[in-house]
C-alpha cells in the first residue's frame, strides 16, 4: 500500500509541475484520476480491515474514510468515462 | 454425483421466493426512510406479523426439531432460504428459531430459556468478544469467582448481536485462571446464561451499518450455578460451535444478495443511455456484469457445499471457512461493480445500494475475520487435518 501510494503521489506532484507549465496532460490526468481514485478505495478497504470490529464502527474515521472515497470512482467523470478518454487519445 | 435441487428444494426456494417478493421487497422503500430517520428498520410489530404469516405457509423453525415444533428441514434447505431472504435488505428472519448452544442446556434450562426463545417470547444474544479480546478469544479477561451457590461476574464484552434487545445472555467468562493459562484458553472458560434482571447493562454501539450491536457491562452480577450452560471449564467448545454454526450463513447471505444487486444492475444497463446508447453495450459494463455472475455462482456453490456436507453428518468446518471467505469477498465485489454501474444514483440513499455496501463491509470481519479463515484453511492443510485429493 506505501508503494502504490508513494507512486500515486509521485505522479500526482509531477503532474502538477507539468500543468503549471502549460503542458497538455489531459490523458494523463485521466490516467491519475481513476488509477488513485481506484487505489484510495483499495487502500481504505484494506486499512479498515486492519481495525477489525472496531473499523466498523462510527465512532473510527476509518468508518467515514470507507463511505468517503467510494463516490471517487464515480464523480468528476466516471473511471470507466477516464478509460475511454485514455484509449481515444491513443488512437481507438 | 446429482448437481440439482431435488423437487422438493426447488419448491421450498419458489415459496420463500414468492414470501419474499410479496411480503418484504415491498417494505423496502419504507424500511430505508424509517432507517434514515433513526428508527429500526423493521418495527417488533410488524417483524412479528410477518413471522406469523411465514408460519402459516409453513415456514417457523427452519433448522428447528420437530420436537420442537420446528420443520427440521436441514442445512442444505437452510441455505436456499438465506440465499433467497438475503435478496432484501428488509431486517427479516423467521421465527421459530434459538441458538445452536441452547440445545446443550439441562431440562430446567430448555424449559426457561430455550422454549421461550424458539417460541419469541425471549430474545438471547452470545458474548465472546471484549475489548481485547476479538480474534484472539484466548485473550478474554471477564471473570467469574464462586460464592457459595453462585457465581460473580466482573468485566465488559463488546460488539454483540442482539444485545440490546435481549433478555438473556450466553456469556463466556473465566472461571479457572490457572486452567485457563495452562491449555492456552482451551479450558478454564465457562459459558454462564445470564438474565439482563440479573443486573447487566447493554449499551448501543453506532456502526457503520444499521441496527447495531451492544457493548455489555457485568459489574458484580450475581449468576446462579444452575445457569452454567454446558460443563464448567468447557465453554470455550460452546463459544467455537456457536461462532461456526452460522459461518457459512454468511456467505448464504453474500450470494442472496449479491444476485439481487447484479439483476438491478443488469435492469439499470439496459435502461440507462449515455452517448446514444444504452450502457449495456459498452465492454466496461459487460464485463463487470460477467465477473459478478461468475463469482456469485462460484459462491453459491460453496456455500451449497458446505451444507450438503454438514447434512452428510460430516465435519464441515473447512468447507464452510472457504464459503465464508469467498462468499463475503465477491459480496463486496458484487456491491462495488453494482454501485459503479448505477454512477452518482448508486452512491445515493434513493436506492438500496449504499446500504448493501455498508453492510458488505461486515461480512468480512465477523463469525472470524478474513485473515482468521484463511488461517484456520492453511493450518488445516498445512497440519494435515485436510488432504488435498
Ligand atoms: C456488527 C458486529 C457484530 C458482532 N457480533 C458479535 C457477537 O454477537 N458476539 C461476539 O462474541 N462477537 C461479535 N462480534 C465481534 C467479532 O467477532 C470481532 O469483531 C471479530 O472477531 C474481530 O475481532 P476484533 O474486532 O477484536 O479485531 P482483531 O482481532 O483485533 O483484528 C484486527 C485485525 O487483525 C487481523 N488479525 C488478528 N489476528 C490475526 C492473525 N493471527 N493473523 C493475521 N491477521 C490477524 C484481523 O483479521 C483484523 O484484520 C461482532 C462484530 C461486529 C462488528
Ligand atoms: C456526491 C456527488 C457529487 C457530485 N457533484 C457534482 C457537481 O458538483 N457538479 C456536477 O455537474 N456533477 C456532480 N456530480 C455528478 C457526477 O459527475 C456524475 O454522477 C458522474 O459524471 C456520472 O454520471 P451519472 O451518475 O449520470 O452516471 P452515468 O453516466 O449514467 O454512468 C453510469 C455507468 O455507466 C458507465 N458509463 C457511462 N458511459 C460509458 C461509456 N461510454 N463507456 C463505458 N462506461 C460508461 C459509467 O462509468 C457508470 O459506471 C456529483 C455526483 C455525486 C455522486
Amino acid at each position: 500500500m506505501r508503494t502504490e501510494a508513494t507512486i500515486g503521489r509521485t505522479f500526482v506532484d509531477r503532474l502538477i509541475e507539468e500543468h503549471m507549465q502549460g503542458a497538455n496532460i489531459v490523458n494523463e490526468v485521466s490516467m491519475a484520476k481513476s488509477w488513485i481514485t481506484d487505489l484510495s478505495q483499495k487502500v481504505a478497504v484494506e486499512c479498515m480491515q486492519l481495525y477489525g470490529g472496531y473499523g466498523y464502527m462510527e465512532e473510527y474515521e476509518i468508518a467515514r474514510r470507507y463511505r468517503d472515497v467510494a463516490v471517487n470512482s464515480i464523480y468528476a467523470g466516471t473511471n470507466e468515462i477516464m478509460k475511454v478518454i485514455i484509449a481515444k487519445n491513443l488512437g481507438l | 454425483m446429482y448437481l440439482r435441487l431435488t423437487e422438493e428444494q426447488r419448491m421450498v426456494q419458489q415459496t420463500i421466493r414468492k414470501f419474499v417478493e410479496k411480503e418484504l421487497m415491498p417494505l423496502e422503500q419504507e424500511v430505508l426512510r424509517n432507517e434514515r430517520e433513526g428508527r429500526t428498520g423493521l418495527s417488533k410489530e410488524k417483524l412479528e406479523q410477518l413471522q406469523n404469516k411465514a408460519k402459516e405457509v409453513g415456514f417457523w423453525g427452519i433448522n428447528t426439531p420437530a420436537k420442537y415444533g420446528g420443520a427440521d428441514l436441514g442445512q442444505l434447505m437452510q441455505a436456499i432460504v438465506t440465499i433467497e431472504v438475503g435478496k432484501t435488505f428488509v431486517p427479516f428472519e423467521f421465527g421459530g428459531f434459538a441458538d445452536n448452544i441452547l440445545y446443550y442446556g439441562n431440562e430446567e434450562q430448555k424449559e426457561k430459556y430455550l422454549i421461550p426463545t424458539i417460541n419469541g417470547d425471549k430474545k438471547s444474544c452470545f458474548a465472546m468478544t471484549e475489548p481485547g479480546a476479538g480474534s484472539d478469544t484466548q485473550n478474554i479477561k471477564m471473570t467469574a469467582i464462586k460464592d457459595g451457590d453462585s457465581w460473580i461476574l466482573n468485566g465488559e464484552k463488546t460488539f454483540i448481536t442482539g444485545g440490546n434487545e435481549a433478555d438473556f445472555v450466553m456469556v463466556i467468562a473465566i472461571t479457572d485462571k490457572a486452567l485457563h493459562q495452562k491449555s492456552k484458553g482451551r479450558e478454564g472458560v465457562t459459558c454462564f446464561i445470564a438474565d439482563r434482571n440479573m443486573g447487566w447493562k447493554s449499551e448501543y454501539i453506532h456502526t457503520m451499518g444499521e441496527g447495531g450491536p451492544a457493548s455489555l457491562f457485568f459489574d458484580n452480577v450475581r449468576v446462579p450455578e444452575e445457569n452454567i450452560l454446558g460443563e464448567l471449564d468447557k465453554g470455550y467448545n460452546l463459544g467455537l460451535e456457536w461462532i461456526g454454526f452460522a459461518r457459512w450463513m454468511v456467505g448464504a447471505k453474500a450470494v442472496g444478495a449479491s444476485e439481487r444487486l447484479l439483476k438491478m444492475a443488469i435492469n439499470y444497463a439496459k435502461e440507462r443511455e449515455t452517448f446514444g446508447k444504452p450502457i449495456a453495450e459498452r465492454q466496461a459494463i459487460q464485463w463487470k456484469i460477467a465477473d459478478s455472475a461468475v463469482e456469485i455462482e462460484a459462491a453459491k456453490w460453496l456455500v451449497y457445499n458446505a451444507a450438503f456436507t454438514l447434512d452428510e453428518g460430516e465435519d464441515n468446518r473447512h468447507l464452510a471457512s472457504i464459503a465464508k471467505l469467498y462468499g463475503s469477498n465477491i459480496g463486496n465485489r458484487v456491491v462495488d461493480r453494482v454501485l459503479q454501474i448505477h454512477g452518482g444514483m448508486g452512491y445515493t440513499k434513493e436506492l438500496p445500494i449504499e446500504r448493501w455496501y455498508r453492510e458488505a463491509r461486515l461480512w468480512r470481519i465477523y463469525d472470524g475475520t478474513d485473515e482468521i479463515q484463511r488461517l484456520i484453511i492453511s493450518r488445516n492443510l498445512l497440519k494435515g487435518h485436510v488432504k488435498i485429493d
